[in-house]
């Protein structure tokens, strides 16, 4: 389906310019996350041991909640401007279109967050190991973490200040990226098997890539309607 | 799964107290990507036509008994409509009548509360991608990206619809009074040289249906002439017209058929 294929890269090549033009949306949740993180020794004392146990879970948590501050430009204004009708009039699956828009906005929110984890594990005094599982665990949950928040914005799109109801409806959801991604670093620090967790989280990102473009489109479709 | 091949922590031999969730995964992983696989290329195997043209056959919308509703106010009932090969339509009525939810409805974007949209006498919704590469749509908004300049919005739109490989981005750009800001971002244009980006659109379309929602708003004379020139040059080559406009529209060779929308 050539026509599709080249639709979709002109997507995805438009969006991309778009972040360059634009970085700040790009750069803000990175800055708010390193920001986050870096709160938590002067909150509960700089106690190496204590930082190395909370450490996972505070980088998952400053990187859900980032993820989820970044989640309304997703579609924000191509809603406003009216691509968003361009594109669901365009005779291309609104899926495919959706899950191009879903790989830009992981490639300017979730891989920033993946550079500047090792810096933060470095702060919470994580050791070499310990970060290379961490950041594999953010490589799988992060995209989740994008495409189901897509799913969350896709919904709440026609809605005028919908920030506080994005983040009731999609917080929930991402409690098992959470618990999975947070437990397989302290599963590794207590040289315990992890490879149960890392499946877990690659079949919740299979999962959430096949069902969360179809959700999204619908959802779309009904915001726009 | 790449990531998990090559990670220093996956243990061959899993320990018997974990041992279920290695086991349930392998064994899901391969169902999982197998119905993904599925979920994700199965529902778009339609071919998608590198370039269209004009049907054959006459090419008609048909409206049959389409009631709207906007929150708890009823818009229009029972409204039908039939428009063909080389006519124009023109929605009146004034403002908060319906016009605007009237061609979203036409061009499939809104869901009637009852009744139906033909194309070709099928309905618009059963073969979907078909309807949408015969249609061109100007909306209310304008579908132009302000941190873009004009000439990538209509890149953007030409291979978003890929209908036009040979259409000339230089061309609709040259008719639309453009060239000379061609490079500046849209941010930086007024309200009427960003709605004459959106109707350059219409010069890239062979499109045989034109759905055009106040496409004169905030261009000056020369603008309107050119899009009634447009419109005539549509008509002439057996396309359709379904436009809203407050300004008169002068249209030498083409009878408007107008429909009023009234409460």
């Amino acid at each position: 389906m050539p026509g599709l294929s080249t639709a979709l890269i002109a997507l995805v090549r438009r969006d991309m310019r778009l972040v360059v033009r634009h970085p700040s949306e790009a750069i803000h949740p990175v800055m708010f996350f390193v920001i986050v993180v870096a709160l938590f020794p002067f909150g509960v004392g700089p106690d190496p041991l204590l930082l190395r146990t909370i450490g996972p879970g505070v980088i998952w948590i400053g990187a859900l909640l980032a993820t989820l501050l970044s989640l309304d430009a997703l579609f924000r204004s191509d809603f406003d401007d009216g691509t968003l009708e361009q594109m669901a009039l365009s005779g291309h699956p609104l899926t495919v279109l959706v899950l191009g828009k879903v790989f830009v906005h992981w490639c300017a929110t979730g891989l920033p967050l993946l550079i500047v984890t090792p810096l933060l594990g470095l702060l919470l005094g994580m050791t070499a190991q310990i970060q290379l599982t961490l950041l594999a665990a953010l490589a799988l949950g992060t995209p989740t973490l994008s495409l189901v928040g897509a799913v969350g914005t896709a919904l709440t799109l026609g809605i005028r200040r919908s920030g506080l109801l994005l983040t009731l409806l999609v917080l929930p959801l991402y409690v098992p990226v959470l618990i999975f991604g947070a437990s397989v670093v302290l599963a590794a620090e207590a040289g315990l098997p992890t490879a149960g967790h890392f499946y877990i989280l690659g079949a919740m990102m299979i999962l959430a890539l096949a069902l969360a473009p179809l959700a999204a489109s619908a959802a779309l479709r009904i915001s726009l309607n | 799964m790449r990531h998990l091949q090559g990670h220093p922590q996956s243990l061959p031999q899993p320990p018997p107290r974990t041992g279920w969730v290695p086991s349930i995964g392998v064994g899901l992983l391969p169902i999982l990507i197998r119905v993904g696989a599925f979920v994700l290329f199965c529902p778009h195997n339609r071919t998608c036509e590198d370039h269209l043209s004009i049907p054959a056959g006459r090419p008609m919308l048909k409206a049959h008994s389409i009631a709207c509703v906007r929150g708890d106010r009823l818009l229009f009932q029972g409204l039908s409509l039939e428009v063909g090969a080389g006519e124009v339509c023109q929605v009146q009525g004034h403002n908060g009548v319906g016009k605007t939810t009237l061609l979203r409805v036409l061009c499939g974007l809104s869901l009637p509360e009852s009744g139906g949209v033909f194309w070709n006498g099928t309905p618009i919704h059963e073969d979907s991608g078909k309807f949408q590469s015969d249609l061109t749509y100007i909306g209310h908004s304008n579908g132009v990206k302000l941190d873009l300049t004009p000439r990538e919005n209509l890149a953007f739109a030409l291979t978003l619809h890929s209908s036009t490989p040979d259409a000339s981005i230089d061309d609709a750009l040259e008719r639309v009074d453009l060239s000379a800001s061609q490079h500046l971002l849209c941010r930086v244009l007024s309200a009427g040289q960003r709605r004459r980006v959106a109707i350059a659109r219409l010069y890239l379309s062979r499109a045989p249906l034109w759905v055009l929602d106040e496409p004169l708003g905030a261009i000056d004379a020369a603008g309107v002439q050119g899009i009634e020139n447009a419109i005539e040059a549509h008509l002439d080559q057996g396309g359709i017209a379904i436009l809203t406009t407050h300004q008169p529209l002068r249209l030498q060779r083409a009878a408007i058929r107008a429909v009023h929308l009234d409460n």
